[in-house]
């Protein structure tokens, strides 16, 4: 069954969950001694099959590290090129070890057609790459002519922030030059905890409550980026917590084209939900239904919020018996929501303006140059 | 548990844990580790991850008694525990065992498909482009539900707010104009050039390159702000939850947001007056923040430098009594103790007032609790009608 108007815009690749930092509570928990990879004819059998939904028009290469690729990641990026599909990278910018070497590393990926680089770092990942990396990386990208995204580790307590970024002279002039100012961006993403509650803290106001749950949007990753795991299974989104969603793994690409799965997942009810309210709206509503239900000041992100959802045994009840009562509500909505899109797959739609960046989940942003810190949102495919 | 030879630290001492599934692999990826010394409650959760051995390093810890916890997608969380002497190396095997899986929390609504497919062949039925957001199909769909449907088994559904308002703001052609039309058919070009001039009085810029590439897509962004707020607070299913100012009171008001923006100072005030001074005004005043959210409205920081010495009143050549000393004005209220007072500690000026403030505070935390639950909406449904979730 082919639902109308839903299609994903956006396949993010993990070729693998090797990667050469380990950091605490990385998403994925990638580390060096992993050695599972997607063999690259795949990956690119994978990118043929997004072409042919037609609807996908970003590819996301993240993992793990995505670099550790090599020369198979330029041929997979000029592969998508092709197709026209953009694509970005995900990384912590490991290989930026100068100038030159950065250059190197870049050069042929900017020819393959990669435009969007995004480099992750905060407290955890300096621990592996220095900071002085990253801002080798982004110079060297910008030089290229690629839109640079640096995604900061963001907790209560942490010693890196935005700012430390800016007052690296190189990166303030980067940042100053008013010709990278559509190229350069810093945002701020919450680090959440991967095993217990307590290993990553984060400031109250970051949580979400009663007060501020009307801010929680509905999950703009769901139904919209899947995801092609090292294991080769297909993910219904690219969030941090995916990996611990038995859910949100849809099947295995190894004998299901990557169209089947998604339609497979798109007649999920509860993916339908948490696409057009949120896991923060739902844990709210389940609470309401059953007290016992503890939400409120423990989620910083849509991520760990969908966790709990699936994995609080009280929310999987009250879904179960009572997710009637949403349903025509929230179809309804979904068909609303996909008939403005431009998802559909019979007609184009209306050209309408674009007056505002991409924004997705609640992050911080800081756009070139330093401070004026604004709400904005990104992306969150940034686990590198 | 066997001890590893060697250790290069006396003093301190290594644990190696080796984690194993049933079927004899090492388990990699999607692990996470917790090792806490039991006397001191240190904790450590890196993934040091030695190679040859396959196993986490957890090097430079005390001696004494640890607890270590794995956690592993697709296995049963293990506990365990190890006493380590001074200088020890020790290594840990941890099998695995696969976790239980739930029964999936999957609901198909491959029985509601016909449903489904009916709300959207109503909406995929207007092919025309045009007509696909100005016919309202959203009303059709209701006016479907109010009436006994004959043909079709669907009933009227329960829509929430967040529906009904998404099904009013993509049905309604000003919106949909605001964000589609070229800014030059949205309003008189008299709105365009003031912004202009505001914009060039109140920053320094940089040169004339700077200048073109800043300033004429802010002086767009502006522009359609002022349109698409004056879209919503028009809107139908919005307009009935707010006080709908007249027209020229929410032109001004949109103005002197506007006008706020280039001013920090005032930026942050301009809330707290509207509460103040206009509290009527405070729903738009919170929808225009809501929005804010899409726009880059803003000069970029550090794209130029604020022009403290320009006046920041101007003269809109449409109002002709609009000129606002928006500086001195932000000035009076930042000094004015009785304003903040007014704000944080109502109960001080006398009974009147303090009924006036309070019935003001409960009139405001009512409105703006029910408008910005709706923009809340309103807002995500605006982003993505703008496609802003989408990679540019």
């Amino acid at each position: 069954m082919n639902f109308p108007g839903r299609l994903p815009t956006t396949l993010t690749i993990l070729p693998t969950y090797n990667c050469t930092a380990a950091c605490e509570n990385c998403c994925f928990g990638s580390h060096p001694g992993i050695e599972q990879r997607i063999p690259l004819a795949r990956i690119l059998d994978y990118i043929d099959q997004a072409a042919e939904m037609k609807s996908v028009r970003l590819l996301v290469f993240s993992g793990g590290e995505c670099f550790t690729l090599g020369e198979e990641l330029v041929i997979a990026i000029a592969h998508a090129t092709v197709r026209g599909i953009a694509a970005r990278c995900v990384t912590n910018g490991y290989w930026a070890t100068s100038d030159e070497r950065a250059h190197e590393r870049l050069e042929p990926l900017r020819r393959a057609g990669l435009r969007e680089l995004n480099i992750s770092t905060g407290d955890y990942h300096q621990q592996f790459v220095k900071p002085s990396k990253v801002v080798t990386g982004a110079i060297a990208a910008v030089r290229l002519g690629m839109k640079v995204v640096v995604v900061v580790e963001s907790r209560k307590g942490r010693g890196f922030t935005a700012e430390h970024l800016y007052s690296d002279d190189r990166f303030a002039a980067l940042a100053a030059n008013s010709k990278n100012s559509n190229l350069i961006s810093v945002i701020e993403s919450p680090w959440i905890s991967m095993q217990q509650a307590d290993a990553v803290e984060h400031a109250s106001l970051a949580l979400t409550n009663k007060a501020n749950l009307h801010t929680k949007k509905g999950c703009d990753s769901v139904l919209n980026t899947i995801v092609v795991t090292p294991s080769e299974q297909l993910g219904a989104c690219c969030g941090l917590t995916r990996e611990q969603i038995p859910e949100m793994h849809v099947g295995s690409l190894r004998d299901t084209s990557l169209q089947e799965l998604f339609q497979k997942a798109v007649q999920d009810f509860l993916k339908i939900w948490i696409f057009v309210e949120g896991p923060e709206q739902i844990l709210a509503w389940a609470a309401a239904k059953d007290k016992g239900i503890d939400w409120e000041n423990k989620y910083s992100h849509h991520c760990d919020a969908c966790r709990a959802l699936y994995a609080d045994e009280k929310v999987r009840r009250v879904i179960r018996e009572h997710y009637h009562e949403k349903k025509e509500d929230i179809l309804l909505r979904f068909a609303l929501l996909n008939n403005f899109g431009d998802y559909s797959n019979d007609e184009p739609p209306r050209k309408l303006v674009t007056i505002a960046p991409r924004t997705a989940r609640s992050q911080k942003v800081m756009s070139a140059g330093a401070g004026g810190l604004t709400t904005n949102t990104a992306a969150a495919d940034h686990p590198a | 548990m066997s001890a590893l030879s060697g250790g290069k630290d006396t003093r301190t001492a290594l644990l190696s844990l080796s984690l194993i599934s049933r079927d004899g692999d090492s388990v990699l990826g999607n692990v996470f580790i917790v090792v806490e010394h039991e006397a001191s409650g240190q904790k450590w959760r890196g993934l040091r991850y030695h190679l040859k051995t396959k196993s986490y390093i957890y090097s430079a810890l005390p001696e004494g008694r640890f607890r270590f916890r794995v956690v592993a997608a697709g296995y049963r969380s293990k506990e365990g525990q190890v006493d380590l002497r001074e200088g020890a190396s020790q290594s840990v095997a941890v099998l695995l065992s696969p976790e239980t899986p739930n029964a999936p929390l999957l609901i198909n609504v491959g029985a509601d498909i016909a449903e489904y497919e009916q709300f959207s062949r109503l909406l995929h039925s207007r092919r025309d482009v045009r007509d696909r957001f100005g016919v309202k199909p959203a009303e059709m769909l209701q006016r479907h539900f109010e009436k006994e449907d004959q043909t079709t088994s669907i009933e009227k559904p329960n829509l929430s707010i967040q529906s009904e308002l998404l099904a009013a703001l993509i049905c309604d052609t000003r919106v949909i104009d605001a964000l589609s039309q070229p800014i030059y058919l949205l309003t008189p070009n008299v709105l365009a050039e003031w912004l202009e001039s505001r914009l060039l009085t109140a920053w320094k810029f940089d040169g004339l390159p700077a200048r073109e590439r800043i300033v004429r897509p802010l002086v767009e962004q502006r522009v359609r702000f002022y349109v698409l707020v004056k879209a919503l607070v028009h809107n139908r299913l919005i307009g009935a939850r707010l006080h709908c100012p007249d027209e020229s009171e929410l032109t001004l008001h949109i103005l002197r947001f506007l006008a706020s923006l280039d001013s920090p100072n005032l930026d942050a005030v301009i809330p707290i007056l509207v509460q103040l001074l206009d509290p009527e005004l405070a729903p738009v005043e919170k929808l225009a923040r809501a929005l804010l959210q899409c726009f880059n409205a803003r000069v970029p920081t550090g794209a130029a430098v604020p022009n403290h010495s320009g006046l920041l009143s101007a003269k809109f050549p449409d109002q002709g009594s609009f000129e606002l000393d928006l500086n001195s004005l932000s000035k009076v209220l930042i000094r004015d103790e009785a304003a903040k007072m007014l704000v944080s500690t109502p109960a001080t000026e006398g009974a009147d007032l303090e009924e006036r403030v309070t019935a003001l505070m409960f009139l405001l935390a009512e409105i703006g609790h029910c408008v910005a639950g709706a923009l809340g909406h309103s807002t995500s449904y605006i982003e993505g009608l703008l496609k802003v979730r989408d990679y540019q």
